[in-house]
């Protein structure tokens, strides 16, 4: 890949992990493209979080559902320049027991977690292999070792990274195709646990605190400009799996 | 300002260099192991040079408990220690049926054992600047290894042992395992044009990776401060874990 920074695409960047992404890049010196689901306000404030950097950053109301919406998208993402990162990050998480599930969830969660993701992939990676960019694929640990969230989320979350792998080896040597796995990360959706749910999980992690949003950011960055790796599963998950 | 101290062992040479010259750029002064090299452990310092950090190679026998200690002991006398790669590794071909009880007992001594007497004498150290430790494993820790069983076998011993110290030395210090594939050292050149095809065919990025590539992900890792217990393989995409 080279040094110099093009774009950065990042879905679900109006919040969360997404967000401390699309601050991270940059502040790396990239020009980013994020989608979000019509949250005008966290957008806004992502692209504020990022504005010392002086690089462009432009939040688009995409529903990643919605696949022409998405290959507008990534027709707008290339009429500014080529693309170097391509991160999949949006994500859903009903969570529901196997009786809970639903067709329309479970048809959901895959639609969300992989089918954007290749869509994505697909429109953008001409773009990609000009550049010898790479791809990042968020996951979860859950998608790892199977998830307490129920079989739409765990399945979903270990399709992703089937998914990365085979592309790993399509895109090579051109495209690196990497997945990070995080676990338990201080986002809004986290802090609206009962305290006695987070305080257990706390305890069963060794580094007995969970991830802030930038430390996945700075994880998943460095990987992307990692020449020499591709097909990989990075966990950052406090060390509650061991690899 | 220092980044703090850290030590490298078998710095010296191939992808070891490369960590200390990566180390010393971002800011780490360096203290590093060689097993009496003395030409090529200058070299090292002098690629580090424009760095202006402290660059310090030490003679220092892996299978030799005392003289680890006072490895360790010279990186303390620079600063307080924040970062351990064990990096000396040991290659030496061997067939089951020609295995010596030597060959058996170095691999183990040099990718095991050496790694868990310097993670003790450092865990305060390294507890105390809330640092890290990455063993530099193989691939074929990770899915066995085609150069034979003391190589495998305690390639992947490197890989408990960090697994292990990861659970006991948290919060305060994480521990992590790099695993290359091949990579452009002397090691690799030694090898005969024929193999050496065969696995830059069978390695989807198809090239051997560079000792650069390595000593970049070896400090990310060290720097990243949510991950523990890992196992990062770069090798190009011939093992996809």
């Amino acid at each position: 890949m080279t040094d110099r920074p093009g774009s950065v695409v990042v879905t679900g960047g109006s919040r969360g992990i997404g967000r401390a992404f699309v601050v991270e890049a940059a502040a790396r010196g990239y020009d980013v493209f994020f989608t979000h689901r019509g949250r005008g306000d966290d957008a806004a404030a992502t692209i504020a979080e990022s504005a010392t950097a002086g690089t462009h950053v432009e939040g688009v109301a995409v529903d990643v559902l919605d696949v022409p919406a998405l290959v507008d998208f990534s027709a707008k993402v290339l009429s500014h320049g080529p693309v170097h990162v391509l991160i999949n990050n949006a994500g859903t998480m009903a969570h529901g027991t196997l009786d809970e599930t639903t067709d329309e969830g479970w048809d959901r969660s895959f639609a969300v977690h992989v089918t954007a993701p290749m869509i994505l992939a697909r429109e953008l990676s001409d773009s990609l292999t000009a550049t010898e960019g790479a791809i990042l694929n968020i996951s979860s640990t859950g998608g790892v070792v199977g998830s307490v969230h129920g079989p739409s989320y765990g399945a979903s979350k270990a399709a992703i990274l089937g998914f990365s792998k085979s592309l790993a080896r399509e895109l090579a040597p051109h495209v690196r195709v990497n997945t990070l796995a995080p676990g338990p990360v201080g986002t809004d959706m986290y802090a609206e646990l009962p305290e006695d749910e987070r305080r257990a999980v706390e305890d069963e992690t060794p580094l007995g605190r969970v991830a802030e949003p930038r430390e996945i950011a700075v994880a998943g960055l460095d990987l992307c400009h990692w020449t020499y790796a591709t097909g990989q599963t990075l966990i950052v998950d406090g060390g509650r799996i061991m690899s | 300002m220092s980044a703090g101290v850290a030590v490298v062992t078998g710095g010296s040479r191939g992808i070891g260099r490369a960590i200390v010259t990566e180390a010393a750029r971002r800011g780490f002064d360096v203290v590093f192991s060689h097993r009496g090299r003395g030409s090529d452990s200058a070299e090292t310092v002098a690629e580090s040079a424009a760095t202006g950090r402290t660059v310090v190679g030490v003679a220092a026998d892996m299978q030799d408990a005392a003289q680890l200690a006072a490895l360790a002991a010279a990186a303390r006398e620079i600063g307080p220690v924040s970062v351990l790669i064990t990096c000396a590794g040991l290659l030496r071909h061997a067939a089951l049926k020609d295995i010596t009880d030597e060959d058996w007992r170095e691999a183990f001594a040099v990718h095991v054992t050496a790694p868990m007497l310097l993670a003790r004498e450092l865990a305060p150290d390294l507890a105390a600047t809330n640092g890290a430790i990455l063993n530099v494993s193989s691939d074929g820790g990770v899915v066995g290894s085609v150069h034979g069983a003391p190589y495998g076998a305690s390639k992947a011993g490197t890989i408990g042992l960090s697994h292990t110290l990861a659970r006991e030395l948290a919060p305060r210090v994480r521990v992590n395992t790099l695993a290359p594939g091949p990579i452009d050292t002397d090691m690799w050149a030694a090898v005969d044009d024929a193999a050496r095809r065969k696995v830059e065919d069978a390695t989807p990025l198809g090239r051997v990776g560079t000792k650069g590539e390595i000593a970049r992900a070896a400090l990310d890792i060290c720097s990243w401060t949510y991950v523990t217990g890992q196992t990062l393989v770069v090798n190009g995409g011939r093992v996809m874990q």
